[in-house]
């Protein structure tokens, strides 16, 4: 499979077809580190296996006009599609090649991403390779890992999210990191309002949190790269998960699986009264 | 730091009786953005105001709140008032103490907390108004009337008599719409085209009407005041100015197609006007039977024997561009497809015939010159059924509204039936009666007593052809048995609906339309012919079934409120609109998306797709503002950083206020 | 602050309603003289498509105990869609604060109309009691959380 990863970002660098290729190199210390190629001769450093667990799809400029060729897995598939919806990625700029994900090990376990992943298959590519034996699947929802904090009373709930945000240093690098997050300029750095207070304090970490998940209700896709970059371990996938399965129940939308979904926000049923009592759907 | 004025009103004792009113005062004064506070009787009053004006000269005021009644009832008068001061109109905010607070409260105290919170409220959000303006659009003072029926007629009328210019556009050949079909009209039995063809003469020789005939509108842009519409007229291959009229042509077509306007039950030629008083009574060619067009320029007899040499086939769909500053939109209706309740055997005998047949039936200038016949064998017909609600008020078949005019042009067909066959026996089927309108109800008595006609409550099962004849197959709802009616001819009254291409015309207008096509009022008590379009107004059956004098009314309406915008040169409205900050606009348009009126177009900034509102068309609703993630849209009076305010406010207890024991609340 | 104390958990709510529906409502309810509680303050927008996730965060973390937000019923938004788009934002910023720890009573979307001052009257008591009946303030109050 690699060969034919290499062969594919050599050839598109060689026709022209992209001015720059997106994928991994594993470096002497065995660390996988994504990287940018622009000549033809560096795509013999290309690697995908373990380890590749970054989204390129966040490091893509999307205001850039360069032609990108881009190594997509399931997760990071689902980004691409999620941004060219919402008008940000422009599919003629593109040229995705797609892997079948055989989910990827850390340890010799499996990562937490790829044991909830439900989709090893980007929707949309223009060349698809993978691994013998490894086949394209899709499953419906997943264990998510929320029913322990579902099972809280409130006020516990509420304690056991103020432990984790506490350890907020607002280094934003859950946003940097996200595929998603795309702003000019974000809502933390608007004074006028200030509607998230500047400095690291309880009330105002936590608000930062609510935001940033409610920016990518019905957007998110999985992909767990803010997970894994916060830098004190806080845990938010939780927050992403919880409104990708009320998205997913209540408007019947998956983000980033779709290339003719509007976005779930901008869209709405005359008859969904529902929607504001889940449960008693009577 | 802003110094911003309080006025507390009493309003008598409305408020003063619940709320310490004093108290209020107090607290105001110590909010540090309050230069002054004071209380009176009657805020609202002439002297009321004065204090208010007063005190902005006196103390340099740069916003006022006034605590009194809602914003609803007394806004404008208080924006007057400061503005009339020299302050900006847009500085002023009410913080609602009357039904919010001094109405609804019981306890005094608790109403008092109330009344001190909403003023700070309102207190910090004054603080973040800005000064604005009213927008002022300009106005092209021309109208379109989209649709000739008698609601456009009468429209574009209305409006070109006062002198404004109107373009009216046509789909058909002809002005006159269905009324032209018909051959009285209820309840007084007025020859329709008596009334109706004067009106359409009036409409063509006038000198501020421009008509675009056998033309439809393609395309819409702009806003309120300023419209371009393209419309494209259909080749009618017959010059309007060279031809006379003479029908010379019509003859010699070999074609031989049935005739829209007789509801089939004559043919035209290929070469047709629909009747022989339609303005521009001029024939067009209908390419799609003609044998010139279909047989590669074999034929071409009219041309041949048209004295004037009106006719040309090379002409071809002509573009035009109109600028208006309103458009009233009139299409009017179709007919149900009586077809779909085969039970009937509509279109399988030839003696079921729809309402519409009947008209041409009964119509001096209709095919058998006004001679009511069946149509199988010429004969007339001894009896005759109605049935009522072919297609209305049947929500498993047809449609669940009611089509309003069927009982009573069923009573006027059963009147005009017996009119010439004073010894046929006639029956009227229906559900109920609905006879509401003026003249109405006495008319269906009369055709009930007078005319002896039989009405039966009931629909129909079925109608069955049986030895020449058609045996129709009831309940009599009031016997409760079964009847049955051996008629020689059955006409349905197959009920209205919407134009089936109105949905693409609402989508050309961005004008919304209902789950049966029929296009929305923005209001339908208030507001009956506006639409979520500024500019745009119905009339006729376009927005729903509807007799002829209700659409006239409608068209009158709706001329009035075009002329509303068109009787000035300039539009001023308030500034209560949406902008885009391009600086932090990602161009994502998630904007656009959820915007109803289409304000929002794509725009370029500093070489980046943006968004840009169009203040003339935009509403004022913020659902793009809170749409928006990249928090790039703000909006005016109701900005993000005033609403802010306005929540924080609630929890911004002045220092030492608690101390002062006046009365503000703990929350915070 | 001794008056106040006396008052113990006297929740205050904050009251988002659209102009051109629930705010009329709540001033027929004033019309006609319907009493209720008054612990919320009602703040006038136009419409309850103009309602941001912000508002909600801001009114929690600043100090309210509930927020309630009213618009026009379905089919009936002066902006014809407005509400629902509220709905289906709205239906996400509860479960996320649920989820955080906002017990759902203490947020609410109601359609209530400006014909419906009594309807107004009941909505607002019935969500009052509810906040009420929490028995204290929930946890993620400013004070409370830096604390
Ligand atoms: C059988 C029958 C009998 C009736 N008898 C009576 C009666 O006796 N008394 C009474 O008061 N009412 C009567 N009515 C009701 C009456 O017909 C209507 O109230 C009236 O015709 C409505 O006028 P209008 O101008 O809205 O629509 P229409 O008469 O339908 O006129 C609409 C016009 O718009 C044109 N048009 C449509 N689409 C477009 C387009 N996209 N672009 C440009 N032009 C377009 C059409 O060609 C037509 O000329 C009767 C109705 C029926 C069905
Ligand atoms: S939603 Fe905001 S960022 Fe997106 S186009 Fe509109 S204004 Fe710009
Ligand atoms: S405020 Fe409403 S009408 Fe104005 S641009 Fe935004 S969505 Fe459109
Ligand atoms: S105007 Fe009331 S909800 Fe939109």
């Amino acid at each position: 499979m690699i060969d034919r990863i290499r062969d594919t970002a050599r050839r598109w660098l060689a026709d022209g077809i992209v001015d720059v290729f997106l994928g991994f190199r594993k470096r002497p210390d065995g660390t996988v580190v994504p990287v940018r190629i622009r000549d033809a001769g560096e795509a013999d450093g290309l690697f995908f296996g373990d380890g590749c667990v970054h989204n390129l799809m966040g490091l893509v400029d999307l205001r850039s006009e360069e032609k990108v060729g881009v190594l997509l897995k399931g997760c990071d598939g689902r980004a691409f599609v999620q941004l060219a919806i919402e008008g940000e990625a422009d599919r003629g700029r593109f040229k995705v090649l797609g892997v079948v994900c055989p989910g990827l090990s850390s340890n010799g376990s499996l990562e937490e991403k790829c044991e909830t992943c439900r989709y090893n298959t980007p929707p949309v590519y223009d060349e698809l390779v993978k691994e013998d034996g490894v086949e394209s699947w899709e499953k419906g929802p997943v264990a998510d890992g929320l029913a322990e904090v579902e099972s809280m009373s409130h006020p516990v709930r509420a304690a056991y999210f103020k432990n984790e945000f506490d350890r907020c240093i607002r280094c934003y690098a859950c946003r940097d990191i996200c595929p998603l997050c795309y702003c000019e300029e974000c809502v933390t750095e608007k004074s006028r309002p200030q509607w998230v207070e500047v400095g690291v304090k309880t009330s105002s970490n936590f608000y930062w949190h609510l935001i940033r998940a409610y920016h990518l209700a019905g957007r998110c896709v999985a992909c767990g790269e803010c997970d894994r970059a916060c830098p004190v371990d806080i845990p938010l996938k939780y927050l992403n998960r919880k409104l990708s399965r009320e998205v997913e129940e209540l408007f019947d939308y998956v983000p980033g699986t779709d290339p003719d979904a509007t976005p779930v926000l901008l869209e709405f049923k005359e008859d969904e009264e529902h929607v504001l009592c889940p449960g008693d759907e009577s | 730091m802003r110094k911003i004025g309080v006025f507390v009103c009493h309003c008598g004792t409305n408020i003063a009786d619940m709320v310490d009113v004093e108290k209020v005062v107090a607290a105001s004064g110590r909010i540090p953005e309050v230069r002054y506070a004071v209380d009176y009787q009657f805020t609202c009053s002439a002297p009321g105001q004065d204090q208010i004006k007063d005190a902005i000269r006196e103390h340099n005021l740069d916003g006022v709140v006034v605590a009194a009644c809602s914003p609803r009832m007394h806004e404008t008068t208080f924006r007057n008032a400061v503005g009339s001061a020299g302050m900006n109109p847009y500085l002023v905010e009410m913080a609602n103490i009357r039904e919010h607070d001094s109405w609804v409260a019981s306890d005094r105290d608790e109403a008092t907390r109330k009344a001190i919170d909403l003023v700070r409220m309102k207190v910090k959000k004054v603080a973040k108004l800005e000064p604005l303006e009213e927008i002022v659009l300009p106005v092209t003072r021309r109208a379109l009337v989209i649709g000739g029926g008698v609601a456009g007629i009468q429209a574009a009328l209305d409006i070109a008599n006062t002198g404004v210019e109107v373009v009216l556009v046509e789909k058909t050949p002809s002005i006159g719409g269905h009324m032209a079909q018909y051959d009285k009209t209820f309840p007084t039995l007025d020859c329709a085209s008596c009334i109706l063809t004067p009106r359409m003469v009036e409409a063509a020789i006038h000198p501020k009407i421009t008509i675009h005939t056998f033309s439809e509108v393609v395309e819409s842009s702009g806003f309120v005041g300023a419209y371009e519409v393209k419309i494209r007229k259909k080749a009618r291959s017959v010059d309007l100015v060279k031809c006379t009229g003479c029908a010379d042509c019509l003859e010699k077509c070999p074609v031989k197609v049935p005739s829209e306007f007789e509801a089939g039950l004559a043919e035209r030629g290929a070469i047709y006007r629909p009747f022989p008083q339609a303005v521009p009574n001029v024939p067009v060619i209908d390419r799609e039977h003609c044998t010139y067009f279909l047989k590669d320029g074999k034929c071409g007899i009219c041309q041949k024997v048209c004295p004037t040499d009106a006719i040309d086939f090379t002409v071809e769909d002509e573009i035009v561009t109109e600028k208006v500053g309103a458009i009233v939109v009139a299409t009017g209706f179709h007919f149900y497809d009586a077809a779909n309740y085969t039970e009937y055997g509509y279109g399988r005998y030839p003696d079921v015939i729809s309402w519409l047949q009947f008209e041409r039936l009964t119509n001096a200038s209709g095919p058998t010159s006004g001679k009511l016949v069946r149509p199988s064998n010429g004969e007339a017909p001894q009896t005759i059924v109605f049935i009522h609600c072919v297609g209305s008020r049947d929500p498993s078949k047809g449609f669940p509204y009611c089509s309003r005019v069927c009982c009573m042009a069923t009573a006027k067909h059963a009147v005009i039936a017996r009119s010439k066959l004073p010894d046929a026996e006639i029956f009227s089927f229906y559900i109920d009666i609905r006879a509401a309108g003026k003249g109405y109800e006495e008319f269906v008595r009369r055709a009930i007593e007078q005319e002896d006609i039989e009405f039966i409550k009931g629909r129909p099962a079925r109608v069955i052809e049986k030895n020449g004849k058609l045996v129709v197959r009831s309940e009599d709802a009031f016997s409760g048995r079964p009847i049955e009616v051996e008629a020689d001819l059955v006409v349905l009254t197959n009920g209205a609906q919407a134009q089936d291409e109105a949905p693409e015309l609402a989508q050309t207008l961005g004008i919304g339309y209902d789950q049966y096509g029929f296009f929305s009022e923005l209001h339908p008590k208030l507001r009956p012919v506006e639409t979520n379009k500024a500019g745009v107004f119905l009339a006729g059956m376009c927005q729903g079934p509807k007799d002829i004098p209700e659409s006239v009314s409608q068209a009158s309406a709706a001329a009035a409120k075009a002329l509303e915008i068109l009787s000035k040169d300039e539009l001023s409205r308030e500034p209560q609109v949406a902008e885009v900050n391009p600086f932090r606009c990602t161009g994502c348009m998630d904007c656009m998306e959820v915007c109803f009126y289409t304000a929002i177009e794509e725009d370029e900034f500093m070489r980046r797709k943006v968004a840009k509102v169009n203040p003339g068309v935009c509403q004022g609703c913020g659902a793009c503002v809170a749409a928006c993630m990249d928090g790039a849209l703000e909006m005016k009076i109701f900005n993000d950083e005033q609403i802010y305010a306005e929540i924080t406010g609630l929890f911004a207890i002045p220092k030492g206020a608690r101390k002062a024991g006046g009365g503000e609340s703990a929350h915070g | 602050m001794g008056k106040e104390k006396d008052r113990g958990y006297d929740p205050v709510i904050v009251g988002l309603l659209c102009n051109w529906c629930t705010y009329a409502g709540a001033d027929l309810a004033g019309t006609t003289r319907i009493k209720h509680p008054q612990n919320m303050r009602a703040i006038r927008i136009p419409c309850s498509g103009r309602v941001s996730p912000h508002f909600l965060f801001t009114s929690l973390f600043q100090g309210a105990d509930g927020v309630f937000i009213g618009g026009c019923h379905p089919a009936d938004c002066h902006y014809t869609s407005g509400n629902y788009y509220a709905r289906r934002r709205f239906a996400l910023m509860k479960s996320l604060l649920d989820f955080v720890g906002i017990e759902p009573d203490r947020l609410r979307l109601e359609w209530v109309s400006a014909s419906e001052g009594d309807r107004f009257a009941e909505v607002v008591t019935e969500f009052t009691e509810g906040v009420k009946a929490l028995e204290r303030p929930h946890s993620l109050k400013r004070d409370g959380l830096e604390s």
